[in-house]
């Protein structure tokens, strides 16, 4: 899946679960840029992206992602 | 060994004379024995169940690593393939089960099995049933709390494979034990602080001096501030019903100084100690009270028992299989807000209920978990409502008076759960909260509560100190850095100054024996 491409989903993701139809995430966009985005939403955020691209992460990876290039880098290895 | 008893400024200054004087590749081993000597010098008979969570998370670790690594043959089918691979990881899964089960038990056993027991026999009790169960009578090893939730954070990152199971025996075992945290954290993660610790530093001055300036802080801290308020807080809550209404409130105000001067104390004497040698560790409290909510509060006190809950029950709850099907049903019948925020509290409620009970074998630290739990639960359901409401009202959410409202609405709600967390029992709770609200209240003095007017000004000017100390930690300033930049004699007047503060206004009384930390009961 081309990198673009995974963005754009993203962003509609992250416009969805945050209710925040500006957002657009980068790969070095983290926690901290987003409004909301504390280890409450994270799990929400998580299931939503799993949904989107029909994946499945994994306890290591729920913990470990520290900016959306992470996330993005596992969607391209299990996609 | 205490950290504020002269026994331990001798064995930190032969520890880091030490640590320097030691060949750079054998300085951990020189650590580890320090780390042993710091841990057996408390007890030595409790000491072996150190050494056995140190023994069997060691082995158990190795175990699941050599497990995981299945030789998979390359004529093997796809589906042969498959089997190994999923028998592999049931054997890990059971091998992490089992050692769970050990150093909890453990730690069950030790730490609540008396409350458990006496638990059950009153709720026998209630249905008419007469049980005398019998009782354990052993003292908690001291740190058993916080040394259990390291290695069994390190056994599920190397089951997560997060980590790499350390091979050699000896290095796992300082992981373990580094004294700085063995007795009241941080709890540390092995990514974050395994390699310091391996790594002989070099003596560096600027980085010797910041430590030390954080240790002379932190004596302050427990010494002046901590120790002081403990004898009014003390006063007040064993006699709360000879105390009028305003010293009762001061007083809870004043143990919320207390609990944090204390544990933010140690952890200034442990990472200050522990940057001497140039070894990182993880930042426990980030100036907690000027959080503007309770979800903030928690995520700046106490941050690594928070981030441990977060990482190994919290999400894993979340993640549970029955947790899933649980969403998935409920988002198709009520939607995805319902079935995000039902899975959501049920995973908070157990986060804080064993957040609570944690610290103690009592129902009256269940009790503060679950207030917490079911305030967190409350501001995540009535977000949207209060968004209304501020929309509403036209409130800026940006200016310094709404800000500021806030900040103390949540200290007021800190200072609340105290009193649950401070009083012995349910009954002491119940006794002082009916006492902050009783129609006559006894009418005494601010110097009645155990300090005379000398001690509570020298209180207070520490707590104007720690509150400017915590402003410039809120907004990011070093103050350490600046007093560094300072010229030769204005940076050896705020030494000296601090020291002298500490070795005058220090609490020690004629036959001083040091106090023991609030957390070293936990």
């Amino acid at each position: 899946m081309e990198t673009n491409e995974i963005f754009e989903r993203l962003n509609e993701v992250f416009r969805d679960v945050f209710d925040d139809d500006t957002i657009t995430v980068a790969e070095d966009t983290t926690a901290a840029d987003v409004d909301g985005w504390d280890s409450l939403m994270h799990i929400t955020l998580i299931s939503a992206v799993e949904d989107e691209f029909d994946i499945k992460f994994n306890m290591k990876d729920v913990v470990s992602m520290k900016q959306v290039g992470d996330m993005v880098d596992i969607i391209q290895q299990e996609a | 060994m205490i950290f504020t008893s002269f026994k331990f400024l001798l064995f930190i200054s032969a520890t880091l004379l030490g640590y320097f004087i030691f060949p750079k590749k054998y300085r951990w081993l020189w650590l580890l024995g320090a780390s042993y000597y710091f841990y057996l010098s408390a007890s030595v008979k409790y000491s072996v169940f150190l050494i056995f969570s140190t023994v069997i998370t060691y082995f158990a670790a190795l175990a699941i690593e050599r497990v995981a690594s299945v030789s998979i043959l390359p004529e093997w089918t796809k589906e042969e393939k498959k089997q190994a691979k999923k028998k592999a990881a049931g054997r890990q899964k059971l091998i992490l089960a089992v050692v769970l089960l050990v150093n909890f038990g453990v730690l069950f056993s030790l730490k609540y099995y008396n409350f458990a027991a006496s638990s059950f026999a009153s709720l026998a009790g209630i249905f008419g049933l007469e049980l005398s169960p019998s009782v354990l009578k052993i003292a908690i090893p001291v740190g058993i709390s916080f040394y259990t939730f390291q290695v069994i954070g390190y056994l599920i990152d190397v089951y997560r494979t997060t980590c790499s199971a350390q091979k050699n025996f000896l290095k796992y075992a300082l992981f373990v034990s580094f004294f700085p945290q063995i007795m009241q954290g941080p709890i540390g993660r092995y990514n974050d602080l395994a390699p310091g610790l391996y790594e002989g530093h070099k003596f560096d001055y600027s980085r010797a001096a910041f430590g030390l300036q954080r240790m002379v802080f932190g004596f302050f801290e427990k010494l002046v501030i901590a120790d002081r308020l403990a004898i009014l807080v003390d006063a007040v809550w064993a006699n709360y019903a000879e105390f009028g209404r305003l010293q009762l409130i001061l007083a809870c105000f004043f143990y919320a100084v207390q609990i944090y001067a204390d544990f933010a104390g140690y952890m200034d004497i442990a990472l200050g100690c522990a940057q001497i040698m140039g070894i990182p560790m993880a930042e426990n409290f980030d100036a907690p009270y000027f959080s503007k909510s309770v979800p903030e509060f928690w995520r700046r006190w106490h941050m690594t028992l928070g981030s441990w809950f977060k990482d190994y029950l919290f999400y894993p709850v979340l993640r549970s299989g029955w947790c899933t099907r649980l969403a998935k049903n409920l988002k198709k019948k009520f939607g995805k807000t319902v079935s995000g925020n039902a899975t959501t509290a049920i995973a908070l409620f157990f986060v804080w209920m064993f957040t609570g009970l944690w610290h103690g074998a009592s129902w009256h630290y269940v009790a503060w978990g679950v207030y917490y739990g079911v305030l967190i639960i409350l501001s995540m359901l009535l977000a949207p409502l209060f968004d209304w409401l501020v929309a509403k009202l036209h409130l800026d959410r940006s200016r310094p008076s709404y800000m500021l409202t806030q900040g103390l609405k949540t200290f007021a709600i800190v200072c609340i759960g105290y009193i649950l967390f401070r009083s012995g029992s349910m009954s002491a709770a119940a006794g002082m909260i009916g006492a902050l609200f009783r129609t006559s209240t006894p009418v005494t003095t601010p110097l009645s509560m155990g300090l005379d007017g000398k001690d509570m000004l020298v209180a207070i000017v520490g707590i104007v100190i720690l509150f400017i100390v915590d402003i410039f930690r809120y907004r990011k300033f070093d103050v350490r850095q600046w007093i560094g930049e300072q010229g030769l004699w204005l940076r050896w007047i705020i030494y000296l100054a601090a020291i002298f503060a500490v070795l005058i206004f220090g609490i020690y009384g004629p036959t001083y024996s040091a106090s023991s930390f609030i957390y070293f009961d936990f």
